[in-house]
């Protein structure tokens, strides 16, 4: 935690320079009549070269190129700096022309949502730390299969112990589409920490309906429903931590697209080059 | 959890491999087999090829039965047990592959890239390539340049780069050095032969298709004329010169579009004043002057895009500069205009005084009063005799008939007529010129100056001696004098002859100026018109008195001359107290009258502007303007003796700081000075080249 709390500090103190050393340097190049356009413009897409090299750091696991802690941070603060160059090149205006505008939306697309990967890191990994056990983002779907065929199994042993279709007609009308996929997604995602309250409560309204051998069902029936509860939660969390990336990383790969078309045309169409 | 779903030891838990592109397509349900598919997402069960098929378990031995040997993690041995043949009962069902996320995100990932592809070489393809591309909107007066363009949209009127394609982009963003020669120019080197281009020289469509031997190019049919070849300009301050005319091509570059031999003289005056160099300027203002120092030399010269940057919308300024900006290159540097600029403006007073002899002092205090003069009021006002331009930037004086004329009436202040000269009454003949001659008491130098040619009939040094011997009665000389007198009276009636008569002797001299003579003999022979039959006597009556000023114009620069006759005519006309009383109030300077009744001296390089029409709404004029005491006033004594007086104090600038504060819009350095201060000569023609005039017309009524 001591750790983690030295790296914001360092980090929040390495974004704090690096604006106002781009804010000095950007009113007095503009004021020495410096060409701030192109000296911004290439620091800009030197930051963006090196935050994408942290994909490339993820898939070289065996080059001993410091921890991914470590790139991580460097992501992150260096990425809060890129908005701060970005700004500066643009002048704190929204660009006019087509391409231009094009290119600022992806840049604004690319942060924006890896400002919300930030947030979300930060928020979604506690509550599911304080939740508990964490399961394996790739066993829930099979874990939730496995529950609805637990379920499933209970409801034919009590048609068959009880000789009654009270639990059964229950599960056809409510579980059936509960245990069919993750549900609750967006309260979940929104703080809910359980969303089958509800479904608990009209299960535990059923009980004196049933027979004494029901009951011990019905009871194995809500532990069920609450496990799924959990999977729901976690599934919803960690595939929202997951999912960011897929806006993010298409984005940035566009965005490394527009780029060099824009220095093409900044150069094809510059009078004097500094 | 209340009930763990999972456990995580090494021998109850499946193996995942999230990092490859295929995980088992029974993973969602549960029953992953525990092994990966191939690379190209075939099910390995179906692509084994042992017999029989892959099993769930190898039965193991133990005692002497085989056994079930699934592991833990799969639900441990089975109750079924091996069949018959020790094999496992049961087989590994095939399934259809899955991506693993991390392969679903590549292929968004793919997808993305095809995409952006796509669009960029759809875009290429497209006939809005240049739209696209085009990094904002013009300002008004580009933006209307721009659109009446040809094919192009207008580009290559700015840009160097000149066709619309990525290849030519391309090229041009990597453009190499000038190598080859203008056919016919040897001072031209392009980079190649087709970058020599006929340069269109005035017209409507300078800069545009540019053919010496097609009647149908644009350049010809705009009136303008394909000069030699040159090389298409090869940066766009080039470009930009070619409609904004900035003076000759050697100093445009430099700072303030001044030459360098200014610069440097302003500059080295400056330093060697030993002034504060940096006062009370901010840490970036200095950190910048020291970025900068010696940047803009005659080896990099500055270019127009430093400072006007386009594309950023139509309202977009593009002559704003910050005063840090301005600073930044200049010898010493300050932090506002009320605190460290230079000037005190303790010499504003006489370089600028106009050519007219008024003394404010004398006038403003006795002469203005209401009592002294009902016309002006009780409370005189600057007003009465000054009024704005029509652009408000100067304070003009009415004029004679506004301001003057209520009390230095023509008539009643310009003494008694001027003798012209007598002539013979009558139908004029031999007998009656030889009587008007033997009358003549004195002849008046107008009429000595045009009976000349009577000199060489009588051989006599000049006419009053040739008149002295007639009169002493030596023979041959009445007939010559009488020629001479009776062709005189001749061409007084004929405008050419007495234009001809007039020039005569002045062009023994020097040059003169052709009009002033005809607007001259006009006068004269109005005069003569309307006249007496013997005697022309001329009076003054209106202002300016054309006839008079003619006089004066044609005789002032021979007013020291051999001429004895042009001599007494200026003494006549040009001494103070002279009948007209032009040189009462109008300097002359050496050879010229300044007739201009303020007219500031305009310098070389004008580097202020000074707008009256702002200021006389909110500030009464006298607060700038205070007059001084006749003694303490700036003296200057002409060369005719004239003395002018400067009846105003300098102005002080803590009067200007009222208003132009640090904290105001009004304090910046362009509320007083431009940038650009070309040449005096230049000035006409600033922004008039045929290619801005025809754009400024064609902006008329144009909506913003």
């Amino acid at each position: 935690m001591i750790a983690m709390k030295a790296r914001r500090i360092v980090g929040g103190c390495f974004v704090l320079f690096a604006t106002i050393i781009c804010f000095l340097g950007y009113v007095v190049a503009d004021s020495a009549l410096c060409p701030v356009d192109y000296y911004s413009g290439w620091s800009l897409l030197a930051i963006i070269l090196v935050l994408a090299l942290l994909n490339a750091r993820k898939k070289l696991l065996a080059v001993p190129l410091g921890s991914a802690v470590m790139w991580l941070g460097v992501h992150v603060y260096l990425g809060v700096v890129s908005v701060v160059v970005f700004l500066f090149h643009v002048k704190w205006s929204a660009p006019n022309g087509p391409l231009e505008a094009t290119l600022a939306v992806i840049f604004l697309l690319v942060a924006g949502t890896g400002f919300a990967g930030l947030l979300l890191s930060r928020v979604l990994a506690v509550r599911l730390s304080r939740r508990g056990d964490e399961v394996i983002f790739e066993r829930i779907p099979g874990f939730t299969n496995g529950l609805r065929r637990r379920a499933q199994r209970l409801v034919f042993e009590s048609v068959k112990t009880g000789a009654s279709v009270t639990i059964a007609d229950f599960y056809q009308l409510r579980l059936a589409r509960y245990f069919s996929r993750p549900r609750y997604v967006v309260g979940y995602l929104f703080g809910l920490t359980s969303a089958s309250h509800a479904l608990l409560s009209e299960l535990g309204s059923l009980n004196r309906y049933l027979s004494e051998s029901e009951r011990p069902i019905r009871q194995e029936l809500e532990r069920v429903i609450q496990q799924k509860d959990e999977l729901d939660f976690q599934y919803t969390l960690q595939a929202t931590l997951k999912y960011w990336l897929f806006v993010h990383i298409p984005l940035t790969y566009s965005l490394l697209l527009f780029v060099p078309l824009h220095v093409l045309v900044v150069y094809a169409f510059s009078g004097e080059l500094p | 959890m209340s009930d763990s779903l999972q456990e995580l030891s090494f021998d109850v838990s499946e193996y995942e491999r999230p990092s490859e592109k295929w995980t088992c397509g029974w993973a969602p349900e549960g029953a992953s087999c525990g092994s990966s598919p191939t690379p190209e997402g075939r099910c390995w069960v179906l692509e084994a090829s042992e017999d029989p098929r892959p099993m769930y378990c190898q039965p193991r031995r133990v005692g002497g039965t085989y056994v079930c040997s699934l592991p833990r993690h799969r639900g441990g041995p089975c109750t079924e047990g091996p069949d018959a043949l020790r094999a496992c009962s049961h087989p590994i069902p095939p399934c259809q592959p899955v991506l693993t996320m991390r392969a679903r995100r590549g292929r968004v990932v793919w997808l993305t890239v095809a995409a952006t592809l796509g669009l960029i070489v759809a875009v290429a393809l497209s006939e809005w390539r240049d739209e696209f591309v085009e990094p904002g909107e013009l300002t008004r007066g580009h933006r209307r340049m721009d659109t009446a363009a040809g094919s192009d949209n207008g580009c290559s009127n700015c840009h160097v780069q000149r066709q619309s394609s990525w290849s030519a982009w391309l090229t041009h963003g990597l453009a190499s050095t000038a190598t080859a020669h203008c056919s016919g120019n040897s001072d031209e080197s392009c980079s190649t032969d087709a970058d020599c281009q006929f340069i269109c020289q005035g017209g409507t469509a300078a800069a545009r298709r540019c053919d010496p031997v097609d009647l149908s190019s644009d350049c010809v049919k705009g009136g303008g004329i394909c000069t030699q070849r040159l090389c298409r300009p090869t940066t766009t301050s080039d470009l930009c010169l070619g409609c904004h005319d900035l003076g000759s091509h050697a100093d445009v570059y430099n700072p303030h579009s001044a030459d360098r031999e200014t610069l440097d003289t302003l500059s080295s005056a400056k330093a060697a004043r030993n002034e504060e160099r940096e006062h009370g300027v901010s840490i970036v203002l200095a950190a910048a002057r020291r970025l900068n120092a010696g940047s803009f030399t005659e080896n990099r010269p500055l270019s127009c895009t430093l400072c006007h940057v386009e594309h950023q919308g139509r309202q977009h300024d593009l002559t704003k500069m910050s005063d840090a900006q301005c600073q930044v290159c200049h010898v010493t540097a300050f932090s506002s205009f009320a605190d460290g600029h230079p000037c005190e403006f303790p010499s504003y007073s006489f370089a600028r005084k106009g050519h007219t002899m008024f003394d404010h002092n004398s006038h403003y205090d006795r002469h203005f009063g209401a009592e002294t003069h009902p016309h002006f009021g009780k409370e005189p006002a600057c007003q009465m005799c000054h009024e704005q331009d029509s652009r408000a930037v100067q304070m003009l004086t009415e004029g004679f008939e506004g301001s003057c004329s209520h009390c230095h009436s023509v008539k009643e202040n310009w003494g008694d007529a001027i003798e012209i000269m007598e002539l013979p009454s009558g139908q004029p003949d031999r007998e009656s010129v030889r009587d008007w001659l033997d009358d003549i008491v004195e002849m008046t130098p107008f009429l000595k100056l045009l009976l000349p040619a009577v000199e060489d009939k009588t051989r006599a040094s000049d006419l009053e001696s040739a008149l002295r011997k007639w009169a002493d009665g030596e023979e041959g000389l009445e007939r010559a004098l009488t020629d001479a007198a009776l062709e005189l009276v001749n061409d007084l009636t004929v405008v050419g002859q007495l234009k001809e008569r007039l020039a005569r002797p002045l062009r023994r001299l020097s040059t003169f100026d052709k009009g002033t003579l005809e607007r001259l003999a006009e006068d004269f022979q109005e005069i003569l018109a309307n006249g007496n039959a013997d005697t022309i006597r001329y009076h003054p009556n209106e202002h300016p008195d054309s006839f008079v000023q003619a006089w004066l114009e044609l005789t002032t620069a021979h007013a020291e001359s051999t001429n004895a006759n042009i001599r007494e005519i200026f003494e006549i006309l040009g001494s103070r107290d002279s009948r007209g009383k032009c040189l009462y109030c109008h300097e002359r300077t050496g050879n010229t009258i300044e007739w201009a009744t303020s007219p500031a001296p305009d310098p070389e390089y004008r580097w202020t502007s000074f707008a009256h029409g702002p200021h006389v709404s909110v500030v009464a004029c006298d607060d700038c303007h205070s007059l001084t005491a006749l003694e303490g006033s700036a003296r200057k004594e002409s060369d005719e003796g004239q003395v002018m007086y400067w009846n105003f104090a300098p102005i002080r600038k803590d009067k200007c700081v009222a208003c132009h504060d640090r904290d105001s819009a009004l304090g910046s350095c362009l509320e007083c000075h431009s940038y650009h201060v070309p040449k005096r000569s230049m000035r006409t023609r600033l922004f008039r080249s045929p290619a801005v005039s025809f754009y400024s017309n064609e902006l008329e009524g144009y909506p913003d």
